[in-house]
């Protein structure tokens, strides 16, 4: 698996473009889902205040929809992306008070995305801060579900 | 008879030799597309260019307009998550501005892949034929207007 476009690719983010490469391509580019569906564990949906949205929750694409959009899965905001026992996180990318994207943490730490319409990648937590999805917002935690 | 000798001919020829059998009398100011049956024919007076010549150029660079700003979209917005980033994109709202033209166009093209015109068709069309129970459904959305396309005789 490659990255399609290489150039808009590392141009959209260029923390990516060291060598060697930090950040490990997972999947196939699929645009059923995106990152938020990604995120929260859904992978034929996509997740957007547009798309699907949890019921209840407001349709824009504001941070603060989003954090009630997670609180409806039982997300709370914390404080870092530390690896917690017994906790899985996920961190929301925004510019200003546009959410840009969404990552999810992995058990073994590292964590894991769904870029737009493209692939998964595995990557660190601030490895995608740049001109498209901006910088890491905030910080979330559910008990981890099996 | 009003009218004045006029060669009618498959586009693509033009030489009176290629289609002697195609002359024939017409009213000048009436240019109209003949014999649909055997395909798509135009009227050629005193050398001009008839409307309908006109016409099918003015639909082919629509369509290779169409072609390269869907492109260039689908280029541009493969990393983005943001849906409003991507409906807000340059290309995409001049497909949008090329009105119902654009219709056809978009429908072929979710047709071959899936990929979020949904707003640009609610936007030129006015109308959604997404229910609440497909939203976030890439296929049943993308079947929804495909079949609205086929019932409006778009598609």
């Amino acid at each position: 698996m490659d990255i399609t476009n290489p150039d808009e690719f590392f141009r959209d983010f260029p923390r990516l473009k060291k060598l060697p490469r930090p950040f490990t391509i997972k999947s196939p580019v699929d645009r059923r889902y995106n990152c938020i569906a990604w995120a929260v564990g859904v992978n034929d949906q996509l997740w957007w205040p547009y798309a699907f949205w949890p019921k209840g929750c407001p349709r824009e694409e504001i941070v603060s929809a989003f954090i009630q959009a997670f609180a409806t899965l039982g997300y709370k905001q914390c404080s870092n992306g530390r690896r917690e026992r017994g906790y899985e996180k996920i961190v929301l990318y925004a510019t200003g008070d546009d959410p840009t994207h969404a990552v999810k943490q992995l058990s073994n730490g590292r964590w894991t995305s769904k870029i737009g319409k493209s692939v998964d990648i595995e990557h660190k937590i601030k490895d995608l801060e740049g001109p498209c999805y901006g910088k890491v917002a905030m910080y979330f935690r559910r008990p981890r579900q099996n | 008879m009003n009218g004045q000798k006029v060669l009618t001919t498959n586009i693509g020829t033009s030489s009176e030799e290629s289609a002697p059998h195609l002359w024939e009398y017409s009213i000048p100011e009436l240019p109209c597309i003949r014999n649909e049956n055997y395909g798509l024919r135009v009227h050629y007076q005193l050398d001009s260019v008839s409307w309908q010549t006109q016409h099918t150029i003015a639909d082919r660079q629509l369509e290779q307009t169409f072609s390269k700003l869907a492109k260039k979209w689908k280029r541009d917005t493969m990393n983005l998550s943001s849906i409003g980033k991507m409906i807000s994109h340059p290309a995409y709202l001049r497909i949008i501005g090329f009105g119902p033209k654009a219709i056809p166009l978009i429908l072929n093209q979710m047709e071959k892949e899936p990929d979020f015109w949904f707003w640009a068709l609610k936007s030129i069309t006015g109308e959604d034929p997404i229910t609440e129970e497909i939203l976030g459904n890439l296929k049943a959305m993308t079947k929804a207007w495909l079949d609205w396309g086929r019932e409006h005789g778009y598609y």
